[in-house]
């Protein structure tokens, strides 16, 4: 099947290019879409729609590396056999976490952390460490045997086998993880807009409240163009690494 | 063998014990806004608490010891444990001093979240590594459960906030419970109606390029909020223009973009289930199977449906947990649930409120996915016979 | 200079070696012999510190290992085993490379080093770019080999690295493995379960039964050795015929001339090649059903090979050189 050759570079790219098409140019989409839907134009955002767009990237970004971070740690450190008592502790602690819903989560962090960027971060940390640390674990456990004992019989320390060999071979399913975990980050950060997070969530609650379809698309149009150029992004990734 | 699960379930007691000392068990506020006092276990509890610390102490020691026939008796102890703790707890609640005014209000405080994560550490630390360990340790959550059940309903916790806030609202709150389940589970019920047949059907094209699938993956990526916002808009556009539509509930709000919102979120993980599941069956099998004499239709009926049912049901499994969450949001454009009382309570600031939501929630994901895993699990035991 | 004194291995409750001795001198090839379990791997792993002895010594160049440091020792020793554990991530220049460029080597030295191995080896210098998953089989165990030598390492340890090659690709790759040995007289310690490639490359056979060794000797010492049920039973009943093999047709020549007459002998003889086994040799006398054959170089004659030669030469000979 030739077909299956999408040029995910080529999305990636295009999408990016309508994400920014709609933060800067919404006006444009605002003039076609009044043809079919009566505009109401009652809320006015404080912030421009880029304010938004960066405020909204920062928070992914920012909890995303950080997640990513300590899942590979924590999935490096598994290796060690001290761990493994431990291994079926996270591992339950993690289908726990996956069970309980993300709103849950975000509206039990108010009490304690108030409203607004922090719960936020902390949610989408917790949450993002799942995949990652799954994927890793299972992109570890995929490598051969021979191949790490390869690796020590060599002379290599277990620092240069984890590095040069095990790292690098787990690194496609590594990419898949970040993949997901961004992918439900951005989707949580949209959610936050119940808790008081700024970001392109903002614009489709008060949309719903206030009934504007407008303003319900300019929260809702960017953000879903950003989550496809990330997954196109990584899915180009994702094969550029993948061994034949 | 020797040494395993004795290092969680040692720190789960440790954690047992030092939730007692060390956290505010219970909070008193004078009313609903201000912020409140913390109340440690000791003064919460008064003479109880040296029997808690005894009994944690005594527990602490004996998962120390890790005797196998200690196991037993260990989550014996932590049901005792959780009991005396309600029960003390709801003895605290009835003493005058917290109880001056009506709108005095005592909530649960830090230390009981430690605990009972102490709870959970011991008993994941014990049943472990041998054959029924992991039925026994779901049946002592099942106890916890129970028993927790049990204090709720003899009024004896009554006093507490968030009981409080139930009894405001107790008709809304299962009219909220049932909206959610049922919104949940029915968006699950058409995913699996019109999931697997897709499922099967991009099986049987063996194309990996499907554009359904495409299309299935693409309501994945995309946000959850946004696809409710999404979708709200042709909904909307459609119910105004149309009274015939609008008459069947066709609208921009309520019930019908959160029905289609699930149910497309449930498709993703049953489609994708279904066609893991059927790749999963030996090929070799069905080409046994057809060499024995049995038709297209028969082989896959009698062969490959069975065998790849659990990994299908694994996906139906998904789809429930993950329904019961994003319902939530369903909460937002009125479409009622347990959403709604959560955003309620962050709209008004009461924590006690959004804990009524979002407990109710956990219960009810918790137990659907047990049962669910318990069925897929008897049902690859007794009837494909396979031994864990 | 490999040397094990006294090694014993014991897990849980089973014992894996049993007071074990084996001392190779250098530029020795010698090949543990025995049946899966027997513990062979174990020697190979106590050797490069991948597990660690319950008691007993173990020297390399006369140092004992275990004052070495880990890297140190297993970077001055090249392994080799039987799925190669090339990593999928390298081409085959940088799975060559590994050691290498853990000592540091220049870039200069370390491109002439894989040209110099790859070539050795009997790979296209081009392979240098492929990655382990376009290799065939034999293909793969070579750059194992070629990435055992590339910091030319003393001594080689390689468990069963032909095991999972089909039996023409792993004649092949013993056979030159042979000529890469006589080349370069490394020390090696080479393990097995298949008689044959113990035959075809030892300079000595150490015979193994679970725990410990048997019998050490040359190859053609065994043929003597029918005292020790075991050995018998294992090397198995047809040990003198395999042990043919060994030897070439140009080792038992008859290089008398024979009467031509027109440029072209007066009998008519079957022709083998002088490169041939003496078990090849065998083999077409009884199914040609001829006592002798007219041995070949390149199509020319050099001579003739005799049964009797066979039969009284080969080990008789060894037999007399012992006397």
């Amino acid at each position: 099947m030739k077909k299956n050759k999408t040029n995910f570079m080529i999305a990636t790219i295009m999408l990016f290019l309508l994400f920014l098409f709609s933060i800067f140019k919404f006006d444009v989409i605002e003039k076609l879409l009044i043809f079919a839907i009566k505009p109401k134009d009652f809320f006015v955002a404080r912030e421009s729609l880029f304010e938004l767009a960066r405020q909204h990237i920062f928070i992914v970004a920012v909890s995303s590396s950080l997640s990513v971070l300590i899942a590979v740690c924590i999935a490096i450190l598994t290796r060690f056999p001290i761990m493994n008592e431990l291994e079926e502790f996270i591992l339950g602690i993690a289908i726990f976490g996956q069970t309980i819903p993300t709103v849950a989560i975000l509206a039990l962090l108010v009490p304690f952390l108030g409203y607004g960027f922090k719960p936020a971060l902390v949610a989408l940390f917790i949450y993002g460490i799942l995949p990652v640390l799954r994927n890793t674990i299972e992109g570890l456990n995929t490598i051969s045997e021979d191949v790490r004992e390869s690796a020590r019989a060599m002379g290599m320390s277990p620092f240069q086998v984890m590095s040069k060999v095990e790292l690098p071979l787990a690194f496609p399913a590594i990419l898949a993880g970040v993949r997901v975990s961004l992918i439900l980050n951005i989707s949580v950060a949209t959610i936050g807009a119940t808790v008081g997070l700024k970001g392109f969530g903002i614009l489709i609650v008060n949309g719903i409240r206030s009934d504007d379809i407008i303003l319900i698309l300019k929260g809702a149009i960017p953000v879903s163009l950003l989550a496809l150029t990330v997954e196109s992004l990584f899915m180009h990734l994702e094969k550029k690494f993948r061994l034949p | 063998m020797k040494k395993s699960g004795n290092a969680v379930s040692v720190l789960g007691a440790l954690t047992i014990a030092l939730s007692f000392l060390f956290f505010s068990f219970a909070e008193y506020r004078p009313n609903r806004v201000l912020t409140g006092t913390d109340i440690s276990a000791k003064e919460l509890f008064g003479n109880g608490f040296f029997l808690l610390l005894f009994a944690s102490l005594v527990l602490l020691f004996l998962t120390v010891l890790n005797k196998k026939s200690y196991k037993l008796m260990i989550g014996m102890f932590i049901l005792l444990i959780v009991g005396l703790v309600l029960y003390l707890l709801g003895g605290a609640l009835d003493d005058d001093a917290y109880n001056q005014t009506v709108m005095g209000r005592m909530s649960i405080g830090g230390g009981l979240w430690v605990f009972l994560m102490g709870v959970f550490m011991v008993l994941s630390g014990n049943f472990k590594n041998y054959e029924k360990a992991i039925l026994h340790r779901r049946l002592f959550y099942l106890a916890i459960f129970l028993i927790i059940l049990f204090f709720l309903f003899s009024g004896h916790l009554d006093k507490l906030s968030i009981m409080k806030e139930f009894f405001n609202r107790s008709q809304t709150f299962f009219r909220q419970f049932n909206r959610h389940f049922s919104l949940a589970f029915l968006s699950v019920l058409v995913g699996i109606l019109i999931g697997v047949p897709i499922g099967l059907l991009i099986y049987k094209s063996k194309k990996t390029n499907n554009p359904l699938l495409f299309l299935i993956n693409l309501g994945q990526t995309i946000p959850t909020l946004s696809l409710l916002g999404l979708i709200m808009v042709p909904l909307a556009f459609l119910g105004e223009r149309s009274e015939f539509l609008r008459n069947i509930g066709v609208r921009g709000v309520g019930f019908t973009p959160a029905f289609l919102v699930l149910i497309i979120y449930a498709l993703f993980p049953i489609v994708h289930n279904t066609i893991a599941g059927l790749n999963m069956v030996d090929q070799n099998l069905l080409e046994v199977a057809s060499g024995m004499g049995m038709k297209g239709y028969q082989a896959f009926w009698k062969v490959q449906l069975p065998l790849s049912l659990p990994v299908v049901l694994g996906g139906i499994r998904t789809a429930m947990t993950q329904s019961i969450g994003n319902t939530i949001l369903a909460g937002l454009i009125g479409g009622g649930g347990l959403g709604s009382i959560i955003f309620l309570g962050l709209a008004q600031a009461a924590p006690d409120l959004i804990l009524l939501g979002v407990i109710p929630l956990i219960a009810m994901a918790f137990m659907l996915d047990s049962l669910l895993s318990f069925f897929i699990f008897y049902y690859q035991k007794k009837v494909l016979g396979i031994k864990t | 200079m490999i040397k094990l004194v006294n090694v014993s291995k014991r897990y849980q409750d089973t014992v894996a070696l049993k007071n074990f001795n084996l001392e190779i001198p250098e530029g020795m090839l010698l090949v543990l012999l025995g049946p899966s379990g027997c513990g062979k791997s174990t020697v190979i792993r106590l050797i490069n510190r991948l597990i660690q002895p319950t008691s007993g010594e173990i020297y390399v160049n006369n140092k004992d290992i275990r004052h070495m440091e880990f890297s140190k020792l297993r970077r001055g020793i090249g392994y080799a085993i039987q799925n190669t554990g090339l990593f999928p991530h390298y081409n085959v220049y940088e799975n060559i490379a590994v050691v290498p460029r853990l000592l540091k080597w220049k870039k200069y030295d370390i491109d002439q080093r894989v040209d110099t191995l790859l070539d050795l080896v009997g790979l296209n210098r081009n392979y240098k770019d492929k990655l382990p998953s376009e290799l065939s089989g034999g293909e793969g165990q070579r750059v194992g080999v070629a990435r055992a030598l590339a910091a030319d390492p003393a001594i080689l340890l390689m468990d069963e690295p032909f095991g999972s090659l089909d039996p023409l690709n792993r004649e092949r790759l013993q056979k030159e493995f042979y000529r890469i040995q006589k080349q370069l007289k490394k020390t090696v310690l080479f393990v097995t379960h298949d008689v044959e490639e113990a035959i075809r490359l030892a300079d000595k056979i150490a015979v193994m039964r679970p725990g410990e060794i048997v019998s050490i000797g040359r190859p053609s010492d065994f043929i003597a050795e029918d005292k020790e049920g075991y050995i018998k039973e294992f090397l198995g009943s047809e040990y003198a015929l395999k042990l043919l093999s060994r030897f070439m047709v140009q080792d038992v020549i008859d290089q008398r001339p024979v009467a031509v007459k027109n440029n072209v002998t007066v009998r008519h003889y079957f022709r083998i090649n002088k490169e041939s086994t003496v078990s090849n040799a065998l083999s077409m006398m009884i199914s040609k059903g001829a006592r002798s054959l007219e041995v070949i170089d390149e199509k020319k004659r050099i001579g003739l090979i005799h049964f009797e030669d066979i039969l009284m030469n080969v080990f008789g000979g060894e037999k007399n050189e012992k006397e």
